[in-house]
């Protein structure tokens, strides 16, 4: 028999050791949560390092923005950007076709601490545009690719957490023979979070192989936090015995059935562009 | 009805693409309408609609440090003569050393940063046949030296040649504007223009300097033969144009102070552009555009506007952009003018565009001598794009 106070105290030490036990809950969940913050900083540090000392990048692509109603328009492009120590990369768009915008250049300064520097060079009236940059989450050239999703990004520009391990499978393509080898493995789901007020995302989830940090997958979050975009990376290639690239990638939108299709056509790393080759003076030349 | 017939000759053969399959060259073709609303009570009977054809072809190759560009427009027209002519607006070569680039030949330039009425728009002289407003250039032989810093760039240029405004039958004037004209002295000898350009965080400006021939002519009128005698003066000015942004407005300013017929004139375009996109209704972007311009030489200021307020926007509609509208409402605040410019383009495919143009002026007083030159010049035009 359990006298009152015996009681008492009993309930006294269970209540106790609950508290313990919910402050040993929370302090592990509290370990727990920076642990994944730790943990997707790292991964983000090392996604970032894979593109180290690419030096330049050229790119032709096709763009081919679908409708829900499978009506479609077509974009060709080239692309060329120049790896800036220390600060953003630089980028230059030129657009092919529709031959009506054919030779309009788009220049973009990326920089990690402020706003990006961009021009527009529109050669049928020979004139060369300073652009505002304000606009993140506007459409690029119609496609269902905002200027966020196309801008050069620095670890620093997110808060990251670290969601654990899937399994996943994609597919390398053999840039010599073109044949195509089907992967299996693990996969990290990685949050990130941008700091960028202006930004046009609360949230982007990813999904990073672990062998080499390819990103094969991003899940885009709204500002108000409804899932509204999807990017999925194929058919990835090796360049220079380190550079990981797919060759096509596709960004729908799960709100209005859109969708976007990047396919490159030819891809070159270290072409020895030069920084002059990403001034403004050079657009109307 | 053979200028009709060679209209649409012109279009096919403009717009088949065996003629430049061997090449990298852009060639765009179009076929147009134009309709001026008032059938004009001049001197002279004239016609009140016509259709078009217009081509441009668009070249341009990189060897080394060498670039070569090209550029050719042609227009013929079913009723007006004077609107069928070709212009070279490209044909330039360029050369670039280091810091250093050498360029000549022929070329059209984009001088200033305004929505409206460009001030500082002159190296070119105006195509009026192709716009009213002063937009679209005519071709200028050049030869030019530039030195680029790591965010500067200073140009200097030598214009030798002068090119006389073209006037077409329409935009009709009240009295007929003379064949020949007249220069003042040491006009019509070549031009000169330095810029120095700088890129800041916060935008960018241009310091510039012009001497030279006005291309905006005064006119004179002849009473012995009730006509305008185009005259060509010479001017200088200094010039501050810029760029800056504030938060997500872009202020725009083009500032001049010069000199004419020993007179000091000082003329200015302020404006503000302010975008949103609300991707509502398929809109993806609405830019607002206010700008206010003044001209302290009033009727002889260089533009159609002299102190003018324009309230106006350009948007992008649709899922793929395929929509682009731009509305302009101008006021002449001395003289209660008031005119409006509607412009509509509409993305068929790829590779035709459907375009429409509306200039209409509301009310024009008579003692605004430039609008009133051309206030029964309203008209609306629709045209297809084809290039490849």
């Amino acid at each position: 028999m359990i006298r009152f106070h015996e009681r008492k105290s009993v309930t006294l030490c269970l209540a106790s050791a609950f508290v313990l036990l919910l402050g040993i809950s929370s302090a592990s969940s509290q370990a727990s949560t920076s642990d994944r913050i730790h943990q997707g900083r790292m991964l983000a540090q090392k996604i970032d390092e894979r593109d180290i000392d690419y030096q330049d990048f050229r790119a032709s692509l096709i763009m081919t923005i679908s409708k829900k109603n499978g009506s479609s328009i077509t974009r060709k492009l080239i692309i060329n950007l120049l790896e800036v120590d220390g600060d953003g990369d630089k980028s230059l768009i030129v657009f092919d076709f529709p031959a009506d915008i054919r030779g309009t250049k788009l220049l973009t300064h990326s920089k990690f601490r402020e706003n990006d520097d961009q021009w527009l060079y529109l050669p049928s009236i020979n004139r060369v545009k300073r652009i505002s940059t304000r606009n993140k989450s506007g459409a690029f050239v119609g496609s269902e690719f905002s200027f966020e999703d196309l801008s050069d990004k620095s670890v620093d520009d997110f808060d990251y957490e670290h969601l654990g391990e899937v399994v996943c499978s994609f597919t390398i393509v053999d840039i010599k023979t073109k044949s195509k080898i089907p992967m299996s493995g693990q996969c990290e789901k990685l949050a990130r979070v941008p700091h960028d007020k202006h930004s046009g995302y609360s949230k982007q989830v990813l999904l990073v192989d672990k062998q080499a940090q390819r990103i094969l997958q991003i899940d885009y979050f709204d500002v108000k936090g409804a899932f509204l975009k999807q990017m999925i990376s194929k058919n990835f290639s090796l360049y220079e015995s380190r550079y990981w690239r797919p060759q096509q990638i596709t960004m729908t939108n799960q709100q209005s059935g859109k969708s976007t299709v990047l396919k490159y056509e030819t891809l070159s790393f270290r072409n020895n562009l030069k920084e002059s080759d990403f001034r403004r003076s050079k657009l109307s030349r | 009805m053979r200028s009709l017939k060679s209209v649409i000759l012109l279009y096919i053969v403009m717009s088949s693409p065996l003629i430049f399959a061997e090449t990298q060259t852009t060639l765009e073709s179009i076929l147009g309408y134009r309709y001026f609303q008032e059938p004009f009570s001049g001197y002279k009977d004239t016609y009140q609609d016509s259709f078009f054809a217009k081509f441009e072809v668009s070249t341009s190759k990189k060897i080394n440090q060498f670039t070569l560009k090209g550029k050719l427009f042609g227009s013929i027209d079913q009723n007006d003569n004077d609107r069928s002519y070709a212009d070279v607006r490209q044909a330039l070569a360029s050369y670039s050393s280091g810091a250093f680039t050498f360029s000549g030949g022929i070329n059209t330039f984009f001088w200033g940063v305004s929505e409206t009425i460009n001030l500082l728009n002159t190296a070119n002289q105006s195509d009026i046949k192709e716009s009213i407003d002063s937009k679209v250039k005519l071709g200028q032989s050049f030869v030019s030296a530039s030195y680029e810093f790591e965010s500067s760039l200073i140009s200097l240029f030598y214009f030798p040649k002068f090119v006389e405004v073209q006037y077409p039958v329409r935009p009709m004037t009240p009295f007929p504007i003379s064949a020949s004209s007249k220069f003042e002295e040491g006009a019509g000898e070549g031009d000169y223009a330095l810029r120095w350009q700088h890129i800041f965080g916060w935008g960018e400006g241009v310091l510039g300097y012009f001497y030279g021939t006005r291309r905006d002519p005064l006119f004179i009128f002849q009473p012995a033969n009730l006509s305008l005698l185009p005259y060509y003066i010479k001017t200088q000015y200094l010039s501050v144009e810029g760029v800056i942004f504030m938060g997500d407005a872009l202020l725009k300013l083009e500032n001049k102070l010069g000199k004419e017929q020993n007179n000091q004139f000082y003329a200015h375009t302020i404006g503000i552009e302010y975008t949103i996109y609300p991707d509502f209704f398929k809109v993806r972007s609405v830019a607002g555009i206010f700008e206010i311009m003044y001209d302290d030489r009033d009727q002889f200021a260089e533009t159609i506007g002299q102190n003018d307020v324009f309230v106006g926007f350009k948007a992008e509609i649709g899922e793929f952009n395929e929509f682009n509208l731009r509305a302009v409402f101008g006021r002449d605040l001395d003289f209660s003018s008031n005119y409006v410019d509607l412009a509509f383009e509409y993305r068929i495919s790829d590779y035709l565009i459907f375009k429409a143009k509306v200039v209409q002026f509301i009310n024009v007083d008579s003692e605004d001598s430039r609008l009133a030159l051309i206030r029964e010049e309203d008209f609306l035009q629709g045209s297809f794009h084809y290039a490849f």
